[in-house]
């Protein structure tokens, strides 16, 4: 007799499984479409629906006309992108560094800098942050959205314990080849650690992408502002509760013009997954077997 | 998303507890602020002369109204106010401006100015962090709006410490000098006054609070919104809801607001004749509205989604028949959404027929415009701005300020009222927010595509002004309000909103009345009641 876990399944049991995923897939699809659909409706859908709109009727693209209008998104995008791309092309390089660096044991007092990097976990104040940004001359400049988060400590932590995994004879014998450490960890280690590195490539983008709060203190120059500083200020206008402490009452945005400003926001970032996802199962696979 | 359904919003009790955090009329107990603002003068009120409303605005509070805007706009300043660039920190509400350099509208405002006006503009919610970074910085920009009730804490120190005394400028008579600044009330500028010193223009806003709207096509069905009884009220949202539909917004603590002006509850705190001070949650008035809020969920009349962002969409198409709004002018977001629609304001009445209800009247400001310390030259300058950007509906300066230049901005209509252009819509928002939120004159009823809403408005604010009550302690200042006046608001209206929908019994009341009191109530009350000015009436009298 076969085992269990060769047996075909039963039509019945095919049928539960279809509807249990078919119905988290729903799940999930549901509010995108939402998000889509509203973006897409016109005020006669919205009212109608009272809301959000899970199919316009009247599709129009006004919401989009109306947002890129303005002039401040069109520049908004290519500033998230720009911080994204720049952002985490330097994060990788300074934490593949520093991971390699602290991961072999030849380094000296790595204790002690293991000690002060363990101190990054925690979040600094706002004020002394922005201190350091302003003496650094940084102010109202896209570098203080890119440099202050360009090493992450756990992005750090992780990378360092995969690269401790690397197997010690593999580099020994390239150095008895003749290599030198930056050799050893361009041809050797990083190859070894591509699904890793893609994974915290991902979190660094992702976080680079969705970061708005920076932004708010040390850009004075709202052309120099990212995508989400605008989202959320389309999301929240006439919602928030400070204006209604304060007595002031800006109309909120029209609905369709709010998820427009959702779907610009989301569509870009939501790309990058499908060429991440293989890397980035196997990454969290490997961390975990290995743990 | 922080919605202002369901967090903190502007009833009665936040303007108590929340957002007396420092407007500080009075000053702060230990400096002997509350007696050196009594001795102060306040500003000479003088209205601007020239502009005849439709409907004249009182002293009460009651705006004016203009049915279109004045033909042949005049002229309230001189002279263009600055000589040199000045920085600016304040905040829009709305999306922000196009910058500087490329918005023709801040361009053409800053040549009516005679020098470039420099804001850094903060986004919402956001601003009290990046006010607190600027200033431990040490790198303020030469003017910083200081909202009253946004949780920035130590006001009265931060001020001496950093900021211009312009007392001499602008006490008595001192103010006529600049003829836009005199013609904002004496209740505005106590907003501005702590320590006993004037430290910058009021920015007015309206001083209405807030009031339940309903779609008169869905209340039609039951006889209109109107009500003379609670028992009524009920009976008619019984009515109203059917499982698909229903009578209520599910903001909870915004309609107990509502409940508790009909059970008579106090705005904030009531003043009882031997002066002493008792809470909005320590009265049998407030009480009962929560039995009676509780009564209307368990009849099933609430929008059963209590995280329902916003109502407005629903009562247009009927879904939900009656929500709360910010004030009587709010009737506008309505006409936003359906041109055809005009909403009822309802009218708050005694919950048994009887006894008398209350009206609980918002804050009137939304704070003053400190300057950075300067020399004597400079603060002259910068007055002259405030001047300028304070210039009552109606003048030249206004239309620059907040609809641009004709023809470029802004066009005139059929009835001369002035609309924004495709471009004015884009380059004038943002900037007009940000700009509107450090310098206001005082408010004014407008409606220049529905003129007959001014009209209905104002007989509105009639009609709420007489049973009208405002929080005794606004103006005033404690600190533990400030810092714990949030989290015991928070933590006893979770308590309530459980009450309300069934999760918690009636006597769980007592016990979060009790941990509120000792958590911070009683000692609010003590250095509420140290400062409270004299002119304040007592409550019901």
């Amino acid at each position: 007799m076969r085992p269990i876990w060769k047996e075909r399944p039963s039509p019945g049991y095919q049928a539960i499984k279809a509807l249990v995923l078919g119905g988290f897939a729903l799940v999930i699809v549901i509010p995108i479409l939402v998000v889509i659909s509203t973006s897409l409706a016109s005020d006669r859908d919205i009212i109608d629906a009272g809301g959000y709109v899970l199919w316009p009727s009247h599709p129009t693209f006004k919401a989009y006309q109306t947002l890129f209008g303005g002039g401040l998104m069109g520049r908004a995008i290519l500033v998230s992108v720009f911080v994204t791309l720049v952002g985490t092309a330097i994060a990788l390089a300074v934490t593949i560094a520093l991971a390699y660096a602290t991961s072999r044991p030849v380094l000296f007092g790595r204790p002690v800098l293991l000690m002060v990097l363990f101190t990054l976990l925690f979040a600094p104040g706002i004020i002394p942050m922005f201190l350091v940004v302003k003496q650094l001359g940084l102010l109202d400049s896209l570098w203080s959205l890119i440099l202050p988060g360009a090493l992450g400590a756990f992005n750090f932590v992780v990378l360092r314990t995969f690269f401790m995994n690397v197997p010690g004879e593999l580099l020994e014998s390239a150095r008895i080849d003749g290599a030198s450490d930056f050799t050893i960890l361009r041809r050797i280690v990083l190859p070894l650690s591509k699904a890793v590195v893609a994974v915290v490539g991902l979190f660094y983008a992702v976080g680079f992408w969705n970061a708005f709060f920076n932004a708010l203190l040390y850009l004075n120059d709202t052309s120099k502002w990212p995508v989400q500083v605008i989202l959320r200020t389309y999301v929240l206008q006439g919602k928030s509760l400070s204006a209604d402490q304060l007595g002031v009452h800006p109309p909120s945005q029209p609905q369709s013009l709010q998820m427009a400003v959702v779907v610009v926001a989301l569509v870009p970032i939501a790309m990058v997954y499908p060429f991440l996802q293989r890397h980035f199962t196997k990454g969290v696979i490997t961390g975990a077997v290995k743990g | 998303m922080i919605s202002r359904r369901r967090f903190l919003q502007v009833t009665g009790a936040a303007i108590a507890t929340s957002t007396t955090l420092a407007a500080c009329g009075d000053g702060g107990a230990s400096s002997g602020g509350a007696k050196a603002s009594g001795e102060l003068t306040l500003p000479t009120y003088k209205p601007f002369e020239g502009l005849h409303p439709d409907f004249p605005g009182a002293e009460s509070g009651l705006e004016p109204g203009f049915l279109k805007f004045p033909a042949d706009a005049i002229s309230s300043v001189k002279a263009p106010p600055l000589k040199s660039a000045v920085t600016a920190l304040t905040e829009t509400f709305a999306t922000p401006p196009p910058p500087m350099g490329s918005n023709p509208m801040w361009q053409a405002l800053n040549s009516a100015l005679g020098g470039e006006l420099k804001l850094t503009i903060g986004t919402d919610p956001g601003y009290p962090e990046k006010f607190a970074t600027l200033l431990a910085s040490d790198s303020l920009p030469d003017l910083m709006w200081l909202p009253p009730n946004q949780g920035i804490p130590n006001i009265g120190p931060m001020l001496e410490a950093k900021f211009q005394d312009l007392t001499k400028y602008l006490s008595g008579d001192a103010v006529l000098e600049y003829p836009n600044l005199a013609a904002l009330k004496p209740a505005s500028w106590r907003t501005a006054v702590v320590n006993g010193k004037i430290w910058g223009a009021p920015i007015p806003s309206t001083p209405f609070g807030q009031v339940m709207m309903g779609n008169p096509k869905t209340w039609a069905k039951v006889g209109g919104l109107q009500c003379a009884t609670a028992d009524e009220f009920f009976a008619k949202c019984k009515e109203l809801s059917n499982g698909t539909n229903y009578a209520l917004e599910p903001a909870i603590i915004n309609m107990l607001h509502m409940f508790g002006e009909w059970f008579g509850a106090p705005n904030g705190w009531r003043v009882n004749q031997d002066r002493s001070l008792t809470y909005l949650y320590e009265t049998d008035n407030y009480k009962a509205a929560v039995e009676y809020a509780a009564k209307l969920w368990a009849a099933k009349v609430f929008y059963p989604d209590l995280n329902l962002a916003d109502a407005t969409p629903k009562t247009v198409n009927g879904q939900i028949a009656a929500q709360v709004t910010v004030g009587p002018r709010a009737t506008s977001d309505f006409r936003n959404l359906d041109p055809t629609l005009f909403v009822d304001t309802m009218i708050p009445f005694g919950h048994d027929g009887k006894a008398k209800p209350t009206y609980d009247m918002g804050y009137g400001t939304v704070g003053f415009t400190p300057f950075k310390k300067t020399d004597e030259g400079r603060i002259r300058e910068l007055l002259a701005l405030m001047d300028y950007l304070s210039a009552p509906f109606g003048t030249k300066e206004y239309l620059i300020k907040n609809f641009g230049v004709e023809g470029q901005q802004y066009e005139l209509d059929a009835g001369k009222n002035p609309v924004l252009t495709k471009a004015g819509n884009t380059q004038a928002p943002g900037l007009v927010s940000a700009l509107q939120i450090m310098n206001s004159p005082e408010s004014v009823i407008f409606n220049p595509a529905f003129p007959d809403d001014t009209k209905k408005v104002y007989a509105t604010e009639q009609q709420l002004l007489k049973y009208a009550m405002r929080n005794p302690t606004a103006g005033t200042y404690s600190d533990t309000s400030s810092k714990l006046g949030p989290k015991l608001t928070a933590a006893f209206r979770d308590t309530i909103v459980d009450i309300v929908t069934g999760r918690q019994k009636m006597d769980a009341y007592d016990a979060a009345l009790k941990r509120w009191k000792s958590g911070g109530g009683d000692k609010m009350r003590d250095e509420f009641a140290a400062v409270l000015p004299s002119s304040v009436p007592v409550t019901g009298s």
